[in-house]
């Protein structure tokens, strides 16, 4: 009840700085789009004017109450609104550089990807178990908070669990090393534990929906395969599982690209057991086939190192160079490896 | 409260008033608080609908209303409160039993059962569809059949059709007075969103005459055969649709709830016990007449739309309207105007609100979510026919009916989870799969949007990690814990609604911590140049980017700069007896620099290196702590372990740091206590490490790299000058002797350390305690007098030491010293002096 007292006032807040990020689908009233149809797209999942200039036309239509015609129309308001054609690289070059990175609390590794977790992209994560994947997304639950000059993107996160493996506890452990006040953190992630596959997908749904209201930076999905290797089994449905895969991937990108926000996934390896792969050092391969291969922007690879520490490689990314850092595990989440 | 408003509504305002203030509520049972206060805040409700307060006035009543129901409603005190929120949505998501006993012990399933209500609305409910028909003159049965219709949209008409039915209604016998009057004013004093519900209807002055209300429930039921046609014709949707309706009684559950209670006048705390048995009656009426309750769904919106052939007055919607438009212009993702909405759709919005409030705040639990799910199904099956959009009427509804929304967080805790189970296990805890895998489905579509689109909603899935660490506690701990409400098990899981955690939509709060050290860092301001600032050592907090440190390891820099002293023992130039020539000569390099730098420059530009020797203790590292807290100047304090690691290499590479570090301090004084362990000539036998150490800083010193403009000084502090390198020799310019102190030097230390005692020496005592000190070094005067000082505790017996005053300890007398001279010897010979007055001539410069 108080939760609904407390609206109001929450309601005036978020009408003050909603001037932050995406431009929500509502202004296209003004661009001679009626009110009905605005609420039409609201209620298809397009919040953001981003969101529906970024959306296939087929997509549009299949909103109940659009007809090509209407389609046509909004589309072309939202293309004028969002910035769609060419643009020299000059701009696309400053554009980047102003780009927030997310830090992962350990030097070496911020400095192997060049300032940490690049925002407006998806970073896939894979490895073993016990690699060090669900660490690195908890302190970056935390560092995705802080200020811009402490490498932070300030905004709240949005973590899906698909492996039950989320532990607020460890939150409160990484936002003390911050020097970060535990319950605010707490309050600033916003978890869902996603049942199957078909859940995992409605999650981003509800996500949008979440980022068009309020900041966030940062979107978890730890382990975004996970699901699917139980959900699809077998050559027969692995075309519908990869199907399902990309469209879930596409909805990631699509938020990153709407929203800015980083989109941290984390990936489970298969081991090849065959007869060529008895010659490769390291069997190990991320799962998700070629399309978790070309959704992911970077793709880094981690591994155990001695003791507490591990080792991260860049597998794939359109600019940092093949390498690798060492980080280590504490209880104060991603550190420096010690000596 | 001030309230303005107009005369003719005084007797209004004041009917409404009355209850409040009345003053049985402060002795009742919290379950009839509870009531009490959920019927006052309908109340209140009421007077804003029909215009009798202001928005305003309402909200902050509202407000107050709904904070002291929250406290008697989840206080864990038995006697005052409730106990009955989070208990019951964190053991519901534990699979636990609900563990507070208050709000269920008040009936047993049994004496439901034996209720005559319950008796016969069960037998109700076992007549079949026509039969119901005929039994419409009848009495409670069919009333609270009626009420307990699911139809969505028609649950106001029907709850104001219940409550004038006098014969039949406990109820209205507890209201005589009014049943002749206005009929909204009747629901209206029930503690009850009912009460609510007509009240939206009610200002129109449309009273419903009783047997027109027959005649509407009849009418209603006549429609379900025909409606039952109509449905799937009606409803583009698909099965889906229709799965969604087959959850239909789920959502305004709630109503029905209420409005059996309250046919059996039992208000309050039998609520909760009654709905286990609603739920049973409520399964079983489903389940056996499953094609009439999707008719009835189906028939709910041709209801709305059609109530003038009904006979239902259908004017009621622009006051409703109006009701619930003006709390939307606070709204910010749907326009405040109602005006989309068609006359029907304020008859939905209480409907609605009671389905989707039902598991409105807990998230996290089984129940809830089932219960706002098929709430939400329930929404676009009605949109399909009335064209009202979900998202307006929802948000409608949430402005609506704000306040039940909350009431029936209470009453969606326990029986919506065992329903949501028993209801065939269709529905998963937050996840419903019959929505699963068609994306495009517009049912679903939708479903998800609302879903998404509010803060009640989002939380059916999301959840902020502080709820999720509540949670996972509870499960952790809450099954060994004996089962007491109120055990502290519950201490940190429980929801405190004071200032409640925020939910997993709310605003992003910036979690850094308030920096009360920030005027520290003020003082870590770099320091440049600046002699006239006479502040603290500045030491650098940051300037990593400086382009003299670009090819240091930052851990070397750090560990550099832990070596600044920043707030050094306050000494001053008075603190050192004698030694006048050695201070003259810091002064002369050290201090004056400092405040004229434009003189001091060129070939009057201080020298680099100042090597103070002679024998221990005469206050060569009190000169050092003396410039240190004097010259206003980066001071480091560099020892041997400072410069030293145990990485081969490494020690060089601090030397060069420190050096770098140096420079971005300029002005900057690096001093070296015992720097001929630093130092020490280069031989044959040492180590290479070390030597390096020596090569490396000499080279740093007064090398290639060095600039003459640099203004760093190196004071390095020994008493072993001989044993130096030569070249370090070379470099530290200025090698001042400090001698032993003279005798006015002995003197001034006796004065100064005296001083502080109680003592009673006169200045020929003193003058013969100096004379015969001769040869002591400043270390040994100080040791002379402390023992001296210890004279007068020797003199207390053993067993006074206890007791004794401080002003009882005599002063210090001269046989004290004198005792004292038997002990303390010097430590320095003449041997030792030799040595350092030959290398002070020889290498010295000062003249004496």
């Amino acid at each position: 009840m108080a939760m609904q007292m407390e609206r109001p006032q929450a309601v005036v807040e978020e009408e003050e700085d909603e001037n932050f990020g995406p431009m929500l689908v509502k202004s296209l009233e003004q661009h001679g789009i009626s009110s009905n149809d605005v609420k039409k797209l609201e209620e298809a999942g397009f919040y953001t004017v981003e969101a529906v200039a970024y959306a296939p036309k087929k997509q549009l239509i299949n909103i109940k109450g659009i007809s090509e015609a209407k389609a046509d129309k909004i589309l072309a308001e939202a293309c004028k609104l969002v910035p769609m054609g060419f643009t020299t690289a000059t701009d696309f070059h400053a554009r980047r550089s102003e780009m927030i990175s997310i830090t992962t609390g350990s030097k070496e590794l911020d400095k192997l990807l060049q300032g940490g977790i690049e925002t407006g992209s998806i970073t896939e994560m894979f490895g073993e178990f016990r690699t060090g994947k669900t660490q690195l997304c908890h302190t970056l639950a935390v560092t995705c908070q802080l200020p811009v000059d402490q490498g932070g993107g300030e905004g709240k996160c949005l973590y899906i669990d698909t492996e039950g493996t989320f532990r607020p506890e460890r939150l409160i452990a990484v936002a003390e090393r911050f020097n970060l006040s535990g319950p605010d953190v707490l309050d600033n992630v916003a978890c869902a534990r996603a049942f199957n596959s078909d859940h995992q997908s409605q999650l981003l749904m509800q996500a949008s929906a979440m980022m068009a209201e309020s900041r966030y930076a940062l979107l978890i999905v730890d382990s975004a395969t996970a699901l699917y290797r139980t959900d699809y089994s077998g050559r027969g449905e692995l075309s519908a599982r990869q199907m399902h895969l990309a469209r879930f991937l596409r909805m990631l990108l699509r938020l990153a690209d709407e929203f800015g926000i980083s989109v941290v996934i984390t990936n489970q390896v298969v081991a090849q057991v065959d007869g060529a792969a008895m010659f490769a050092a390291d069997p190990k391969k991320p799962i998700g086939g070629n399309i978790m291969a070309h959704a992911s922007t970077t793709r880094l690879y981690l591994r155990k190192g001695r003791g507490d520490t591990r080792i991260c490689k860049i597998y794939d990314s359109p600019c940092l160079p093949e390498a690798d850092a060492m980080f280590s595990i504490g209880n104060e989440g991603i550190t420096d490896a010690k000596d | 409260m001030t309230m303005q408003h107009d005369p003719e509504q005084a007797q209004h305002l004041h009917r409404w008033q009355k209850p409040y203030f009345d003053g049985k509520v402060a002795e009742a049972y919290p379950a009839q608080k509870a009531d009490a206060l959920r019927g006052q805040c309908g109340q209140i409700q009421y007077a804003w609908a029909t215009d009798n307060i202001t928005e305003l006035t309402a909200s902050m009543l509202l407000k107050q209303y709904a904070e002291k129901y929250v406290n008697v409603v989840d206080n864990t005190d038995g006697s005052t409160g409730l106990n009955n929120y989070a208990d019951g949505a964190l053991s519901l998501a534990s699979g636990h039993r609900n563990e507070s006993g208050e709000w269920q012990t008040s009936l047993s399933m049994d004496n439901m059962q034996n209720m005559q209500g319950v008796q016969d609305l069960m037998s109700a409910s076992k007549v079949d569809a026509a039969k119901m028909m005929n039994s419409s003159t009848a009495d409670i049965p069919l009333s609270e059949q009626t009420a307990s219709y699911p139809v969505n949209s028609s649950t106001c008409m029907q709850a104001g059709a219940a409550w004038p039915y006098p014969p039949n209604s406990s109820c209205g016998g507890k209201d005589p007075g009014v049943v002749g009057q206005d009929i909204g004013m009747n629901a209206y004093h029930q503690p009850d969103m009912y009460g609510n519900m007509s009240a939206y209807q009610d200002p129109n002055g449309a009273p419903y005459p009783p047997p027109q209300n027959v005649q509407m429930q009849m009418n209603h039921h006549h429609g379900q055969p025909v409606m039952n046609h109509h449905g799937p014709m009606s409803h583009p949707g698909s099965m889906n649709h229709q799965g969604g309706m087959s959850h239909h009684p789920l959502g305004p559950q709630p109503g029905m709830q209420q409005g059996m209670v309250q046919g059996m006048g039992h208000p309050g705390s039998l609520q909760q016990a009654a709905s286990p048995v609603y739920a049973n009656h409520q399964n079983r009426n489903f389940r056996a007449n499953s094609a009439p309750s999707l008719s009835r769904t189906s028939s709910s919106p041709n209801v709305q739309g059609g109530s003038p052939m009904n006979g239902y007055p259908a004017v009621s919607s622009p006051s409703a309207n109006t009701a619930v438009s003006t709390p939307g212009a606070t709204f910010p993702t749907h326009p405040p105007t109602s005006c989309n909405v068609p006359p029907p759709g304020p008859t939905t919005i209480p409907a609605y609100s009671s389905a989707s409030n039902a598991g409105y705040s807990s998230a996290p639990t089984t129940g809830f979510a089932n219960a706002q799910s098929s709430g939400y199904s329930n929404a676009p099956s009605a949109h399909a026919q009335s064209g009202i959009y979900p998202t307006s009427a929802s948000s409608l509804k949430r402005k609506a009916s704000s306040m039940e929304g909350g009431d029936q967080n209470n009453y969606g805790s326990y029986p919506y989870g065992n329903h949501g189970n028993q209801y065939g296990g269709t529905s998963s805890c937050r996840y419903n799969p019959r929505e699963g895998g068609n994306m495009a489905d517009p049912n679903r579509r939708d479903c998800m949007e609302e879903s998404g689109s509010t803060e009640d909603q989002a939380s059916m899935n999301f959840c902020t990690a502080r709820e999720q660490l509540a949670i996972n506690n509870q499960k952790k701990y809450g099954r060994s814990k004996m089962p007491t409400p109120t055990a502290s098990s519950y201490g940190t899981v429980k929801k405190s609604l004071g200032a409640r955690p925020r939910g997993p939509s709310s605003k992003f709060v910036p979690p850094v911590l308030n920096k009360e050290d920030s005027s520290d860092d003020g003082g870590q301001l770099v320091r440049r140049a600046g002699p006239n600032k006479q502040a603290g050592m500045a030491p650098n907090g940051g300037e990593p980017l400086d382009e003299r440190l670009k090819n240091i390891e930052p851990k070397l820099i750090e560990m550099i700069q832990n070596e600044i002293m920043d707030h050094g023992p306050p000494v001053s130039w008075d603190d050192i007896a004698g030694l006048e020539f050695a201070k003259a000569t810091i002064k002369e390099i050290v201090i004056w620099p400092m405040l004229r730098p434009d003189i001091f420059k060129g070939l009057r530009g201080p020298p680099k290196g100042l090597l103070l020797f002679g024998p221990p203790g005469t206050g060569k590292t009190l000169i050092g702590k003396c410039i240190a807290s004097q010259s206003g100047a980066t001071f480091f304090s560099i020892s041997a372990s400072s410069l030293t690691s145990k990485w081969v290499g490494e020690g060089e590479k601090l030397v060069r740091a420190l050096f770098a570090v140096a420079r971005c301090h300029q002005p900057a004084v690096v001093f070296i206590d015992e720097i001929d362990s630093l130092l020490s000539s280069r031989s044959d036998g040492e180590h290479d490490a070390s030597r390096r150490i020596k090569t490396e800083f000499l080279v740093q010193f007064d090398g290639v790299g060095t600039s003459s403009e640099d203004r760093i000084l190196i004071i390095g502090a020994t008493n072993r000058p001989q044993e130096i390198d030569e070249a370090a020799r070379r470099r530290l310019v200025k090698r001042l002797y400090i001698p032993l102190p003279d005798y006015p030097a002995r003197c001034q230390i006796v004065h100064s350390l005296m001083s502080t005692q109680n003592h009673s020496l006169t200045e020929d005592d003193i003058s013969i305690i100096c004379q015969r000190a001769e040869g002591y070094s400043g270390a040994d005067m100080a040791n002379l007098c402390r023992e001296a000082a210890l004279g007068p505790i020797r003199s207390i017996q053993g067993s006074d030491i206890q007791n004794i005053t401080p002003d009882q300890v005599r002063p210090i007398l001269f046989r004290d010293c004198e005792e004292a001279f038997r002990h303390i010897r010097p430590s320095v010979t003449q041997k030792d002096l030799d040595l350092y007055v030959e290398w002070n001539k020889q290498f010295g410069s000062g003249a004496t």
